[in-house]
């Protein structure tokens, strides 16, 4: 792997030094009276608030909830996206059939659906699953797609001419160049895998982080809404940098310039 | 003056059995045989394009025969059809006298374009077609190294294509192709986009390549030089609808090498012969379109 340039780490002080800044600014304005921390709280109160429920082990159970919520609604969207790309890819016909239904599908405002996902699965995590697992779906399903239509068709054809049987090639030519596709699909998934669960927190649960936002900002506490905002904003920092991470291995072979 | 280098005219059907002095597989049986193969292109808003006609050819058992034509004739077609990669609008291909159907592993393809994987290794790509005829691992790492090494690609095992030069792309393609160790091997315009020094030390190498295994090889060029290089026989396509137009057997003695074979007197005399031949081919292309030559 790369090791980090000296512009890097350079970048990285600056960003840190640019968010110390931020902060610094809203303290100080909350405590010059200019900003009014009954709608945004301040950043002392909200450390302490995030100090105190992570030590405490409150924020513990809801965290949890939600974390798996999304990873599995990810990891479902991600293989179902993949493999409804490959079918489609392979049949071209079902592909055409179903091409507007696919688009119009997607256009459905996701939010919409809550309700009725309550309906049918209940209130409890296999609802946020589903919403998480949707919005997932579309998003892997798209790129894929659009990478299997994209595969070069001498490659296809170079692994024909040696033999290579219709998983063979499936498995050394289709999947490895749609690997970049499914990677860029990942990183907008990435957040809305989390989104769907807390959307479907916010529309009805009993746990989890979009819950005890819901119930936080029900009960005017803004601090709480913004730890648990704080918190949602690790989490994806840490899932960019393992997909960052993931596609510096996987793509190692795509020429850097 | 024609006569006496063996020139023939005519579809190529039945004719040019004995290559004068070329010797290598003279006498040898029929390795492929292309009988009446005509190709027509239909396209998706329906427009016709007849790339080939009546197309007769046989390549003896190690022989090397090249292929020669205006851009656009139709020789990348052809080699699809014998590949077996396509199927021809009607005629037939055979190979040991066998009617072809399909892809046969007997046959190596080296096309036109680079295909090689790109997120595979040197090493990985080479191994692919052995890979997928099921040759345990040790045993195709070993037959892959020997080959990167003989082609001077050794310290290049882990790089991947796009890491390589174009001469190298190109020398990695021709030995994933030698690893299955086919018995034919087609390759289409393979040195097209080299410059001219590495494009004859290549040619050396498929001379050497030539030398070594007797493979039966048919070459698709458009530098007629090249063609007369390393081929036993040159075999002329007119424009589209092409088909043989006329073939050549090149006399030049072996071992060749690039180098020594243009300083042959008959290599002159050779090209300019064909030349005069091809010349008009390539005008009536030209006149056709845009196609260049
Ligand atoms: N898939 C296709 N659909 C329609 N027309 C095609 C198709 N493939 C080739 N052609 C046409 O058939 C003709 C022969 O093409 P081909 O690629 O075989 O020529 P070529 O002799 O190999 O040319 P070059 O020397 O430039 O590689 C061309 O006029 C081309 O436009
Ligand atoms: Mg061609």
């Amino acid at each position: 792997m790369r090791n980090f340039s000296r512009g890097e780490a350079g970048v990285m002080l600056l960003r840190a030094l640019l968010v110390v800044l931020l902060a610094a600014g809203w303290e100080l304005g909350v405590r010059r009276k200019l900003i009014d921390p009954f709608f945004f709280s301040r950043p002392s109160l909200i450390l302490a608030d995030l100090n105190k429920i992570l030590v405490s082990g409150e924020i513990l159970p809801h965290l949890k909830i939600t974390l798996k919520e999304a990873f599995i609604g990810l990891a479902a969207g991600t293989v179902s996206g993949i493999v409804v790309a490959f079918v489609l890819g392979r049949l071209e016909l079902l592909a055409r059939v179903l091409d507007p239904i696919m688009v119009a599908l997607y256009g459905i405002p996701k939010l919409a659906l809550g309700p009725l996902f309550i309906l049918w699965f209940g209130v409890g995590i296999k609802s946020k699953i589903f919403m998480s697992a949707i919005m997932v779906f579309f998003l892997i399903f798209f790129n894929t797609y659009a990478g299997y239509r994209n595969v070069d068709r001498s490659l296809v054809n170079a692994v024909r001419l040696m033999g290579g049987s219709g998983g063979q090639i499936l498995r050394k030519v289709i999947l490895p160049s749609c690997v970049p596709w499914i990677l860029a699909g990942l990183r907008a998934a990435l957040g809305a895998s989390l989104l769907g669960a807390l959307v479907g927190e916010y529309i009805g649960a009993e746990a989890g982080l979009g819950w005890m936002i819901q119930s936080a900002g029900g009960m005017y506490d803004t601090t709480r809404v913004m730890s648990c905002i704080v918190l949602l904003t690790a989490i994806m920092a840490l899932g960019n940098v393992g997909l960052k991470i993931t596609e510096k291995r996987l793509l190692k072979w795509q020429p850097t310039e | 003056m024609s006569p006496s280098l063996g020139y023939n005219d005519g579809d190529g059907a039945d004719n040019d059995r004995r290559p004068a002095t070329a010797g290598q597989g003279a006498e040898a049986p029929v390795k492929l045989a292309v009988r009446n193969v005509n190709h027509t292109f239909i396209s998706a808003n329906g427009k016709r394009t007849e790339a080939l006609t009546q197309v007769n050819l046989e390549v003896r058992d190690h022989e090397f025969v090249a292929i020669v034509g205006p851009s656009g004739c139709g020789k990348s077609t052809l080699l699809n059809i014998v590949s077996g990669l396509g199927r021809p609008t009607s005629g037939e291909v055979s190979l040991d006298g066998l009617p072809m159907s399909g892809i046969s592993h007997r046959i190596g393809y080296i096309s036109q374009v680079d295909s090689l994987l790109p997120w595979r290794t040197v090493l990985a790509n080479v191994e692919l077609g052995l890979e997928i005829k099921g040759v345990p691992k040790k045993q195709r790492r070993e037959i892959a190294r020997s080959l990167i090494d003989k082609t001077g690609l050794s310290g290049f095992e882990d790089s991947f294509p796009a890491e390589l030069s174009g001469g190298m792309k190109k020398r990695v393609g021709i030995i994933r192709c030698l690893a299955m160790d086919p018995e034919i091997i087609f390759m289409d315009e393979p040195f097209g986009a080299l410059d001219v020094f590495t494009r004859e030390t290549l040619q050396d190498e498929i001379l050497r390549i030539w030398q070594e295994t007797r493979k039966t090889i048919v070459f698709v060029t458009h530098d007629l030089s090249e063609a007369i290089t390393l081929a036993d026989r040159v075999v002329l396509m007119t424009a589209r609808p092409s088909t043989v137009k006329s073939q050549y057997p090149i006399p030049i003695p072996r071992p060749r090498s690039a180098f020594e074979t243009h300083l042959d007197p008959q290599f002159f005399e050779l090209q300019r012969l064909i030349w005069k031949d091809l010349k008009s081919e390539v005008i009536k292309a030209q006149g056709g379109g845009s196609e260049k030559f």
